[in-house]
């Protein structure tokens, strides 16, 4: 299986400098929409490391795309221009869903 | 007070079919109330696993972006993208599951070379030592971000699990034993009426024959 990057033109620098083969480049959720799409239907796929800003603007179709199934992971990485302060944080939802009730921690 | 099973004759055989169904289903309720708070330690657990595995891959990843930047501002940043096309290809990834509870949990297994510079494809004439030192920090930044796309996916897989056994022991609890209970109860009332009806239609005879 392999590593797939989905991220802006100097992460994927970044991460082709580390040996990650797949390194596609994409400036926002248009772009990188036919991508991931072309990715999760490759059997090969096994982890996508995406930024979290396209993530947030693709949230509705990676939900989607990665309902019922475990391969390919997703997992979003703040991208090279910064730390956004405010950030999704996807597993308070979470916790939510299984408890009940929002716990902060 | 809920509503009783359809279309069930009011016999003792079925009363004591359905006593055995109450038992069964009561005993199912309970396992299953065990495994969801089990499910929701395990979880809680792994959630502050989450937390810490998320701190590493972006800290590391911070050093990891920095040193990428001074590699652009010393390199220019087309000479530093050049040289990244120039790596060859030196992760590998495996998954493979193990078993939490009953589900099915992937582990990933990232291999990346920790490889000397000479190693990773791009010439050392042309790049700073900037570069090298972002390729190492990319390189150790990877297999953090893998942990944490591990534990992530497993949270996301536990909290399908701890929704479905909620779903179950809630069903359990407020439909099929309150629906079982009133059954149970609609059939000995029903016996217990045919019992008082037979007592006085015997008394009654015994009244008619004694007439007589």
């Amino acid at each position: 299986m392999n590593i797939s990057v989905i991220a802006d033109h100097s992460t994927v620098t970044g991460f082709r400098l580390a040996g990650v083969n797949k390194g596609f480049e994409a400036e926002d959720g248009k772009d990188a929409l036919p991508i991931l799409k072309e990715l999760f239907k490759d059997k090969e796929a096994g982890l996508i490391i995406i930024t979290e800003k396209l993530y947030e603007e693709l949230d509705e179709e990676i939900k989607r795309l990665t309902e019922k199934r475990v391969t390919p992971m997703i997992v979003a990485i703040p991208d090279s221009k910064g730390f956004f302060d405010e950030r999704i944080d996807p597993i308070r939802a979470l916790v939510k869903k299984a408890v009940g009730i929002e716990i902060k921690y | 007070m809920a509503e009783k099973l359809e279309s069930v004759n009011p016999t003792r055989m079925e009363l004591l079919k359905l006593k055995t169904k109450v038992k069964l289903a009561e005993k199912g309720h309970n396992l299953l109330k065990e495994k969801r708070d089990a499910l929701i330690m395990e979880f809680f657990e792994i959630v502050e696993e989450a937390k810490g595995a998320r701190k590493n891959a972006e800290n590391k990843l911070k050093e990891a972006y920095r040193a990428l930047t001074i590699a652009q501002a010393t390199m220019g940043s087309l000479r530093v993208a050049e040289a990244s096309l120039a790596v060859k290809p030196s992760t590998s990834l495996q998954i493979k599951s193990k078993n939490i509870m009953g589900i099915q949990v992937p582990v990933l297994d990232i291999t990346v070379e920790k490889r000397s510079l000479l190693e990773r494809g791009y010439s050392i004439r042309d790049t700073s030592a900037q570069v090298d030192e972002a390729a190492r920090l990319f390189e150790e930044a990877i297999g953090l971000i893998a942990v944490q796309a591990e534990v992530e996916m497993t949270i996301r897989l536990l909290v399908d699990e701890i929704e479905k056994t909620k779903r179950r022991v809630n069903a359990l609890e407020n439909i099929v034993l309150p629906r079982l209970d009133a059954t149970v109860k609609y059939i000995k009332m029903r016996l217990d009426e045919m019992e008082r009806e037979n007592f006085f239609k015997l008394k009654r005879i015994k009244a008619l024959m004694d007439e007589g």
